[in-house]
């Protein structure tokens, strides 16, 4: 219990540094955001009138705590670029770079486990080669370029694939959440799950690439260590074939090298978005980070900061217990 | 004789603690407890132990390179070590590290994996030209002609100061290991289980140049093994260890051929000489009074149920030809033709003899029944409890040993087994007198251990920690299955342990716990009630 | 007809030699030895016995018959279907050759004759119970690190005789256990192989173990064998001259001031040139 609790403390200790570190970052920026709302030549009395409506005229200190009350209450303020509450804009958008994350990891682990299982079973020089230099090449290539790529493939080789956008809206979709792949899934609407999915496969497999190449690179490393281990060669003994050795018996033991790899990458990954939604013209977080930045619409990039280092805090703490269901030994003893 | 090199008084080591942030802190636990002896000058001692015997802590502590707690450590007479030094425990105090600073120059030591104690990326000249630098024996001379020497020493070649650790065979690396030890011209080195990697043939190179060096450096040797035959090849004395205490201290020869301790005993029954015999691992590592539960003819108190129960059907599965099966109630007994069911209050005397008369048969005597009030020590109406208790569990006991002790002598020695409880070694509150009886029952098994020793009789206490019978059945889990207390006790006859035995995790612990700090062991009990 | 016979066999490394011309024989219910030090290649033949060699590792010469049966003959997946039924091996260190995230009942379970489900349980605890670990139903959920390495390595017996196999290999199975646990450890290997009626191949490098236990004896040197005979022949009076410098180098505990005599280097050059000189 006091384990428990010791670990609530720790993630408040840590949204409570991020908050003050934000806050006063985003202070002391130059960079005026009552100028850029202001209308050309207006007068020191709209400005101050301005000021007082943001609370900028009181202290540094005044400001900050101000805020974190809001905060502690889910009240990040208004946007100054949507006028709409910070909440209101972060849940409309978080889904669409949920899902993008979402995807893109499931990609990711999909093309990385059947690569280097492929690998580490064939074992021949041809595969290992080939395996080695595609992750090469994906790792060596950011997100971003990847993204670049694919458009400019499919703007020439696929025109009927769409490369902006979250849907089609002449297609205007009814859907009750913003969640529209995962809820099109659980209505069973297949239709529409394929559509979007046209929308959403290049995004996500951009993303994808370079987090494969680095899950490919280590999970095949500690897969060719546990195929050395004394129980490898007693299993066969036992007559399995190699194939049922490294998934029965290598896979669970590569498996906490990877796992802390991929919550890593994971944090990489999720800040990629920010470009990938800028380029795909997807209506999620990052590209709303970006819009944010260029208009000094602060209590927005505030907003979004605590809400991306709410999830990487997130993700530490499941690598965490992933670590203890992946490897008994890193349990409590019983 | 002169002056020890090395001594210590009393040495102490717990080994885990921690302290923490917002928690409790982290006690650990002993692993060196009572720890004197003495090394002379040009003497190789030998540490012998199994694994968590501790000798490899004790070496290291001796080397500085793991903190000693209490207790003195003299070096050439000048305490390095004092009890002033060790009366606070801070984990982050290093002010002993640097205690050793004047005779880290003097105390050496050497490791079991010279591959990973050498650093791989330096050649073995850089390796060994570090302690002639940092010690300054160097004195401006150039550093080739020392290494060169200490190559030399060791039975290498100069050339091998350009090789790096990898391209080396074993015993080689060992001899780099060992002349980079030499490098600070010690007085004292501790070899740490530094043969047990190699083949014979390297071992030996070694061993006598370990002997070489003895001989004409004067140097002295703590040499950690668990290999008997190589103490024997090698050292002048013995000191054997088992779970972080002195067993036994003495000249080789002397140790070997006359055990004191049963411990050295056992090591040595277990220890394999290379001479044929297919017999050897038959008589293995029993004790003298072994005895086998097959053919056996077994009497068990308190048989009807929980762990006498178990006992019956246990000493049945194990093939006995007859188990007297006693009780007051013999109607839940099972019906089985071996199975003689005798009904029979211990705390009868006169019954007691009679069933004895009636069981002349009988090798084995299990002394189970036994009787638990449930109650506090001033809790009235506890003064009958109180002595029912001590009737059934200390006069019921002595009453059947008495009355069968001539049976078992009468068929050729047999054993004892009085089923006591961890409860004879620590007192619980709210269960003194239970405690109390079963404190009496232990002092008895332990006289009555060597007063029947003369007459071949094995005895022995079993005292297991919580079990999961009807008698305590308020006690919180984790409860030992009966079956597995039965299993160590039946396993403790054929093994002619003559050691008690205290089968289940929290026995165990409890019993290390009181052999090195048994006041903490008392504080702890104290916050446990059934 | 013996039940292992291995006829001439020749492997390589890399091209280099790692065992030269090796012929033995192991009979059904017999517990035949083989010693050497390391880079005797005593190793490297139990796992071509088994058909686990590395793969860098290539037979050029020789047979290896189990019961009559030409294992090297057979293709790869009918040997490994035959083998894992008739062989079995026992490993040297019980820490590693335990799978570390998989439970003790798991990797006992695996091993078993074909069992109805609702069995396999009950027979992987009278297999525990059978190498005498205490609590066998606790230990079969448990996980390796949780056990003491004396458990561990009674396991791993269990492991292999639960099979039925006609043949165990034995690499070093005690040298890694503390010396009381050793004897418990060599004292079941040898009353589950009497029990069994197998033959057993012991890996080791040490001659007390082998005085011990062992019916017949192989010594080998650098891939060569040098010296087979019974075993008290080879305790008690050893022919070739590097069985004896091996005895000799042997320390005991019964003895004052045994063991501190080295191999002559003279002795390991002529084993050298003679294995040069195919002569061996």
């Amino acid at each position: 219990m006091t384990r428990f609790a010791l670990s609530l403390a720790s993630i408040g200790l840590t949204l409570l540094g991020v908050s003050v570190v934000v806050f006063a970052i985003l202070r002391l920026v130059p960079g005026d955001p009552i100028a850029m709302m202001l209308p050309p030549g207006a007068t020191d009395e709209v400005r101050a009138n301005l000021e007082r409506l943001y609370g900028l005229d009181k202290s540094i200190a005044q400001q900050y705590l101000i805020w974190l009350g809001d905060v502690v209450r889910l009240d990040f303020g208004t946007s100054t670029q949507f006028r709409l509450p910070v909440l209101e804009v972060i849940l409309d958008r978080l889904p669409a770079t949920l899902e993008l994350v979402l995807l893109a990891s499931l990609i990711a682990g999909l093309l990385a486990f059947t690569l280097s299982i492929l690998a580490v079973w064939l074992q021949t020089p041809l595969a290992t080669f080939v395996i080695d230099g595609l992750s090469g090449l994906a790792q060596a290539i950011p997100d971003f370029l990847w993204a670049l790529i694919f458009i400019l493939i499919v703007t020439l080789f696929l025109p009927n694939m769409p490369i902006s956008g979250r849907f089609d809206p002449r297609t205007a979709q009814e859907f009750s959440t913003n969640f529209f792949l995962l809820e099109s899934l659980v209505t069973l609407r297949f239709q529409a799950f394929a559509e979007l999915m046209r929308y959403a496969i290049l995004p996500a497999t951009a993303l994808a690439l370079p987090l494969a190449a680095g899950i490919t690179r280590v999970l095949k490393s500690s897969l060719e260590e546990a195929m050395a281990q004394d129980y490898v060669m007693l299993a066969q003994t036992k007559g399995k074939s190699r194939l049922t050795i490294v998934l029965g018996e290598a896979l669970r033991n590569a498996m906490v090298p990877t796992i802390a790899l991929t919550s890593v990458q994971l944090t990489f990954l999720i800040g990629g978005t920010v470009l990938i939604e800028r380029q795909f013209s997807l209506p999620g977080i990052g590209s709303a980070a970006i819009s944010a930045v260029l208009n000094r619409d602060l209590p927005l990039i505030q907003g979004i900061v605590m809400i991306f280092a709410l999830i990487f805090i997130l993700i530490n703490l499941s690598s965490n217990g992933l670590y203890k269901l992946a490897d008994p030994r890193l349990r409590k003893p019983r | 004789m002169a002056d020890p090199l090395l001594e210590t008084r009393s040495l102490g080591i717990r080994l885990g603690q921690r302290r923490r942030f917002l928690r409790k802190d982290e006690k650990g636990f002993p692993v060196l407890s009572d720890i004197s002896f003495k090394v002379q000058p040009g003497e190789i001692l030998a540490l012998v132990g199994e694994s968590g015997s501790g000798k490899t802590t004790l070496g290291r502590a001796i080397a500085g390179l793991a903190k000693i707690q209490s207790g003195t450590l003299l070096f050439d007479g000048d305490p390095v070590v004092e009890p002033a030094t060790t009366a606070t425990i801070k984990t982050r105090d290093r002010s002993w590290y640097r205690r050793w600073t004047r005779h880290r120059k003097d105390i050496q030591m050497i490791f079991q994996d010279p591959l990973s104690s050498l650093n791989p990326r330096r050649t073995i000249g850089q390796s060994l030209a570090v302690p002639l630098r940092n010690f300054g024996i160097l004195q401006n001379a150039p550093a080739d002609d020392a290494i060169d020497a200490l190559l030399t020493q060791v039975g290498l070649t100069p050339e091998f100061k350009s090789l790096y650790p990898h391209r080396i065979s074993g015993g080689q690396r060992q001899r780099v290991g060992i002349a980079r030890a030499l490098a600070s011209q010690p007085r004292l080195i501790i070899a740490d289980e530094v043969v047990s990697g190699l083949d014979v043939s390297s071992q030996a190179r070694i061993l006598k140049l370990l002997l070489d060096l003895r001989d004409t450096h004067g140097l002295s040797v703590l040499f950690i093994t668990h290999d008997l035959a190589v103490v024997r090849a090698l050292a002048d004395r013995v000191l054997v260890m088992e779970r972080g205490k002195i067993r036994e201290i003495g000249p080789v020869d002397q140790v070997f051929q006359a055990p004191k301790h049963s411990y050295t005993a056992k090591l040595l029954r277990s220890a394999p000489s290379p001479e044929y015999d297919p017999d050897w691992l038959q008589h293995s590592t029993k004790g003298p009074h072994a005895m086998q539960i097959e053919n056996s003819v077994a009497f068990v108190t308190g048989a009807n149920r929980g762990i006498g129960a178990c006992f019956v059907q246990a000493l049945l599965d194990r093939g006995a030809a007859k188990v007297y099966a006693a009780a007051r109630d013999t109607s839940a007994l099972p019906k089985d033709d071996r199975i003689v069911p005798v009904a029979l209050d211990i705390t009868d005397a006169g019954a007691v003899a009679a069933a004895a008369a009636q069981a002349g048969d009988v090798t084995l005597l299990i002394n189970n029944a036994g009787f638990n009030s449930n109650s506090g020590a001033l809790k009235s109406p506890a003064m009958e409890d109180a002595r029912r208790e001590m009737d059934v569990n200390y006069f019921g006991t002595l009453s059947m040993i008495r009355a069968f002790a001539p049976v078992l002598k009468a068929n050729g020695g047999g054993g004892i087994i009085n089923m006591l409880s961890i409860l004879s070694r620590v007192a619980l509150p709210m269960m003194g007198t239970l405690c109390a009886s079963k404190a009496a029952g232990l002092s008895l098994t332990q006289a009555v251990r060597a007063e029947l020793k003369a007459q071949g009789t094995q005895v022995f206490a079993v005292m297991p920690g919580a079990v999961d019978t009807d008698m305590s059945k308020d006690f919180p889990p984790p409860k030992l299955d009966p079956a597995d207390v039965v299993r160590a006790a039946l396993n403790g006859v054929e093994a002619g342990d003559e050691n008690d035995i205290y089968p289940g995790d929290m026995a165990q612990g409890l019993r290390a716990g009181l052999e090195h700090d048994p006041k903490e062991v008392e504080e702890e009990m104290s916050g446990y009630l059934p | 007809m013996s039940l292992l016979e291995v006829d001439t066999l020749s492997i390589e490394v890399h091209g280099a030699p790692v065992l030269r011309n090796v012929s033995l024989t192991i009979n059904a219910a017999e517990i035949g030895g083989v010693v050497g030090e390391s880079g005797a290649g005593k190793s490297m033949l139990g796992k071509a016995i088994l058909g686990v060699l590395p793969r860098d590792a290539r037979i050029t010469h020789g047979a290896i018959r189990l019961d009559g049966q030409d294992l090297l003959s057979l293709s790869a997946r009918h040997r490994r279907k035959l083998q894992s039924r008739t062989t079995a091996f026992i490993p040297q260190d019980p820490l590693t050759a335990l799978n570390p995230c998989r439970t003790i009942g798991a990797q006992l379970a695996e091993v078993l004759p074909p069992t109805p489900r609702a069995h396999r349980l009950a027979e992987v605890i009278r297999w525990l119970d059978a190498v005498r670990i205490p609590s066998a139903a606790k230990v079969a959920k448990s996980f390796p690190h949780e056990l003491s390495g004396g458990m561990r390595q009674r396991a791993l017996i269990a492991a292999a005789f639960a099979s039925h196999p006609r043949l165990v290999i034995a690499d070093e199975p005690t040298t890694a256990l503390d010396a009381t646990v050793q004897k418990d450890v060599l004292r079941l290997i040898r009353e589950l192989q009497q029990d069994t009626g197998v033959g057993l191949m012991f890996v080791t490098h040490d001659l007390c173990v082998v005085a011990k236990i062992c019916q017949s004896v192989t010594v080998m040197h650098g891939g060569r064998i040098i010296e087979q005979a019974p075993c008290d022949q080879i305790i008690t009076a050893p022919r070739h001259a590097y069985t004896r410098a091996l005895l000799a180098a042997t320390p005991r505990h019964d003895e004052t001031g045994r063991g501190l005599e080295p191999i002559p280097p003279a002795l390991l050059e002529q084993l050298i040139t003679e294995a040069g000189t195919g002569n061996g």
